[in-house]
């Protein structure tokens, strides 16, 4: 049979080239997405995908997944020329995608989710044994230990993650994308996330890897591609490079990522939280003053986000008080608490932060649209509103600067920035603010810290809850440890380093 | 201004399909059942003509509107804020009870108070009826779906005892006196001479008098109006538009959303109960329980407009106005089964439903957002 012979011949020429995206342009009704960007990926390598928020990052690899059709430019998927874009067809060619926002059923078992849409039948039936059988052997065969008969609801995320990759590789998947893994996982599980892709590199696999994290791209990849403004602007052999330059290809310019601050000038006590108990948290107790950043370290899942909750009047506290500015807000929602001067950054944007269906302008007042300035006589004022709207997008460079387009159209790094723009604006006494970095790329992270820093040199009070080590390590002026839902120690920020934290975080005594 | 248009442009694609594949659909059906389907067109056309023309149409094509404008806004108004009002009937029903008992004690006012009085109860009944269910949801997390459902048996009930019992005016049929002259709504056009004496009418020539088309589609007019003022210009609008798009994150804000639920209920039933202004106050001059179960049944297709106009004060008016077309078809249908014009509806609504989620895929993979 010549013809499978010279397509034969045709396939091993391109052997080592896994994908080969080509001037890929895209454009979204406003914004252009991609404009000649390109990627090449060997076979067997582990390639990151670097760039700013909103660089094309996200939007490049959904459409190497099929999920959008490019405008213009070709993509090969092991020497072979897409023609169609679906995800299925993407499937079929050994592609797979996990999202940085996970698609698993939660009420449904861990082997019901790998083989959802695949499920292996016994008659009519669908044959549950034979399914827990083949998901607990690929959770041997790559490492990725998972419980095939735990309900997915019931596991934390790293599991959760675990189990979008034995989906992914399910389905026989040669080239993995990864959007944004590590964002949501805790230190320990960031390792074992990286264990599994080098035994998944070893086994021959491809993976595309996003992330804003330049030390998890040193220590991951084998070459790294950056974006910029939707088109490549260079390639790099990953070891040849330093995560300085990295950061001045991705951004443009030199990027200081070390903040530098005043010491602490502390005042009166803002927040005050005696003996507060609450389902999953306490008795904690502790203050936080004028002018201070306190830090709350802690491997997620300590209690913090029950906290917060009580924090900021989403959770009744049963035992002890919370005051803001010396009024007791113990039993009140969340109204009074912004009232009495709160702003906060939440944990999860989507969730809590941001009507995705609202325009970047209407979320921009989100929680603020009852100001005199925004209101007259019941009626909204658009003009206030866009005025105020158009200056939080300027200056924390929002990207697109289009106030009239749908939050969920941004890029998660850029609705992120929308949420910081829109609580700082409150000019509030406490800030509390939650994972405030997550996602966003390293120019803006610097943006961030330096804004969360000018608020305290305000004089607000600072709550910061971060996993990120480092991020603690260089804004906050006290720490304090969560293990088990109690303040496990307190470390001023000249003793505190991360080895000691490390302890804390992990249970024992220093 | 620019994306405004080309937001209804977009918008109005999935109905405008789903409309001409619901026409193909109802000819093949009519071909199917034994006739020449563009015999029937023929036929339907020539019937439209006759008599009064098409001046006459056009005024039953407005008067079945009318109720429809009321109930799809309701509907909308629940939607938007993430709730499903299917109580329609119930709340109908009451508004039109205390409606018509209002126009008939207050005969003696004179119609600059007694009209106001009646719009108000009406508004008010149906309010106050549906906001049961808002707070039971509010303040008990019970699914306003089956709670709406419940209220329009205790509806049904409340209204047959009331009109049976010490309300009943003389007679064998249960129904309330006529309302006072001083509490009618004017008919749009003038009645011909020797009928229906009593009624009002504002002598607009182009319209037939023998149509009981009124006044109150211009409350309905008005009341689209207020629902898109409320839903995009007012601060209240903007909070329930939250809490309907996203629950939890409303509440971060500070929203209340038990507020937001029942007083959107509040809202969706006093449109609803809007509608016997046209009942009692425009068509029937009276409550009667057998006429008033039959009209606040309308309150069903009042979903389907509401869906089809894509819970959009413009859309529902649109939409209200082709279901009153195919309403009024149904009558000029001749010896075709008038069936086949619920079936229209029901067609219209599948592939309505179904052509947006399609047509939404189609965009969203192109990356178009409306
Ligand atoms: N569906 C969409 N409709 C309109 N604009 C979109 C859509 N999806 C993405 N965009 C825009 O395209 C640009 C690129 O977005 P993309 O999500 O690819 O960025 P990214 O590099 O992944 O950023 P991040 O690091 O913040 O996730 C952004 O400006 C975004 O606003
Ligand atoms: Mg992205």
């Amino acid at each position: 049979m010549p013809s499978v012979v010279f397509r034969r011949a045709a396939w091993s020429r391109h052997l080592n080239l896994a994908i080969e995206m080509v001037g890929i342009d895209k454009r979204f009704p406003r914004v252009v997405a991609n404009s000649a960007a390109s990627l090449t990926v060997a076979e067997g390598e582990i390639h990151a995908l670097v760039g700013e928020n909103g660089a094309g990052k996200s939007t490049l690899m959904k459409i190497l997944y099929g999920l959008y059709a490019p405008d213009a430019g070709t993509v090969r998927v092991m020497g072979k020329e897409m023609r169609t874009f679906s995800p299925a067809t993407s499937i079929a060619a050994g592609i797979g995608m996990v999202h940085q926002h996970f698609m698993l059923v939660p009420t449904l078992t861990v082997a019901e989710n790998v083989v959802l849409g695949m499920e292996p039948r016994f008659g009519p039936w669908f044959d549950s044994a034979q399914a827990e059988h083949e998901v607990a052997e690929m959770s041997t065969r790559f490492g990725l230990a998972v419980e095939p008969r735990a309900k997915v609801e019931s596991l934390p995320v790293g599991v959760q993650q675990r189990v979008e990759i034995l989906k992914v590789l399910a389905r026989g998947a040669k080239v993995l994308i990864l959007d944004e893994p590590t964002a949501v996982l805790t230190p320990g599980e960031i390792e074992e996330l990286y264990a599994t892709l080098a035994k998944l590199k070893a086994e021959g696999r491809t993976v595309v890897l996003i992330t804003h994290k330049l030390k998890e791209v040193k220590a991951a990849s084998d070459r790294l591609t950056v974006l910029r403004r939707g088109a490549t602007v260079g390639t790099a052999v990953t070891a040849e490079v330093t995560e300085e330059k990295i950061a001045e290809m991705m951004v443009g310019r030199a990027v200081a990522m070390k903040v530098d601050k005043k010491t602490a000038k502390p005042g009166d006590g803002v927040l005050s939280v005696k003996g507060l108990q609450a389902a999953g948290v306490g008795p904690v107790t502790f203050e936080v003053r004028a002018g201070e950043i306190v830090g709350i370290a802690g491997v997620e899942g300590n209690g913090q986000s029950e906290l917060l909750e009580c924090l900021s009047g989403l959770r009744a506290s049963r035992i002890g008080s919370v005051a803001l500015g010396g009024i007791d807000l113990s039993r009140s929602g969340p109204s009074a608490w912004f009232k009495a001067g709160l702003a906060i950054i939440p944990e999860d944007r989507q969730k809590r932060g941001l009507v995705g269906e609202f325009t970047v302008a209407d979320n921009l007042v989100l929680g603020r649209h009852r100001e005199a300035r925004f209101v007259k006589r019941g009626f909204v004022r658009a003009a206030a509103r866009d005025a105020e709207a158009a200056g939080l997008v300027k200056k924390f460079d929002v990207r697109p600067a289009e106030i009239a387009v749908e939050a969920q159209t941004l890029s998660g790094g850029n609705q992120q920035k929308a949420i910081i723009a829109r609580e700082v604006s409150r000019q509030p006494r406490l800030l509390i603010a939650a994972h405030p970095t997550r996602g966003v790329d390293i120019g803006a992270i610097e943006f961030i810290h330096k804004a969360i820093v000018s608020e305290r040199d305000r004089g607000a009070a600072v709550l910061l809850v971060s996993s990120e080590l480092s991020e603690i390590l260089a804004l906050a002026d006290r720490v304090l440890v969560m293990y088990a839902g109690q303040v496990a120690g307190e470390l001023k920020s000249a003793e505190a380093t991360e080895k000691k934290i490390g302890v804390l975080m992990a249970g024992a005594k220093l | 201004m620019r994306r405004l248009g080309h937001t209804i442009l977009l918008r109005s694609i999935p109905p405008a399909l789903a409309l001409g594949a619901a026409m193909i659909l109802g000819l093949v059906i009519v071909a199917a059942a034994g006739h020449n389907p563009f015999g029937v067109m023929r036929n339907v056309v020539e019937a439209a003509q006759r008599s009064y023309g098409l001046r006459d149409d056009l005024a039953y094509v407005l008067l079945y509107a009318t109720p429809l404008i009321f109930t799809g806004l309701s509907v909308a108004v629940a939607f938007r804020a993430g709730l499903f009002n299917i109580g329609g009937l119930g709340q109908v029903l009451i508004a039109s009870l205390l409606c018509g008992y209002v126009g008939w004690k207050l005969a003696s006012w004179p119609a600059i108070f007694a009209v106001p009085a009646c719009i108000t109860i009406a508004a008010l009944g149906g309010a106050a009826w549906a906001a049961i269910a808002g707070a039971l949801k509010a303040w008990r997390g019970s699914h306003e779906v089956i709670i709406t459902i419940m209220l329009n048996f205790c509806a049904i009930a409340i209204t047959d005892s009331l009109a049976n019992g010490p309300w009943k005016a003389q007679g064998m049929t249960p129904q309330l006196p006529e309302i006072g002259a001083c509490a009618k709504l004017p008919r749009l056009g003038a009645h011909p001479p020797g009928t229906e004496a009593g009624a009002p009418a504002i002598g607009i020539p182009l319209f037939p008098g023998h149509v009981q088309l009124n006044a109150s589609i211009f409350i309905a007019l008005l009341a689209a109006a207020g629902v898109w003022v409320l839903l995009f210009k007012t601060v209240r609008g903007y909070e329930l538009r939250a809490v309907g798009h996203n629950p939890e994150a409303a509440r971060a804000a500070g929203i209340s959303v038990n507020r937001v639920t029942i007083s959107a209920m509040a809202i969706s039933g006093a449109l609803a109960g809007l509608a016997a202004t046209d009942f009692v106050m425009g068509k029937n001059y009276n409550f009667r329980q057998d006429d008033g179960l039959g009209y606040a049944r309308g309150a069903f297709i009042g979903i389907a407009v509401s869906l089809m106009g894509q819970n959009h004060p413009v859309g529902i008016l649109l939409a209200a106005i082709l279901f009153g077309a195919m309403e009024r078809t149904g009558f000029l249908l001749g010896d075709v089964p008038k069936d086949i014009v619920m079936i229209l509806q029901a067609a219209v609504i599948l592939f309505v439903i179904s052509g947006n989620e399609l047509f939404g895929r189609m965009l969203a993979r192109k990356g178009v957002t409306t």
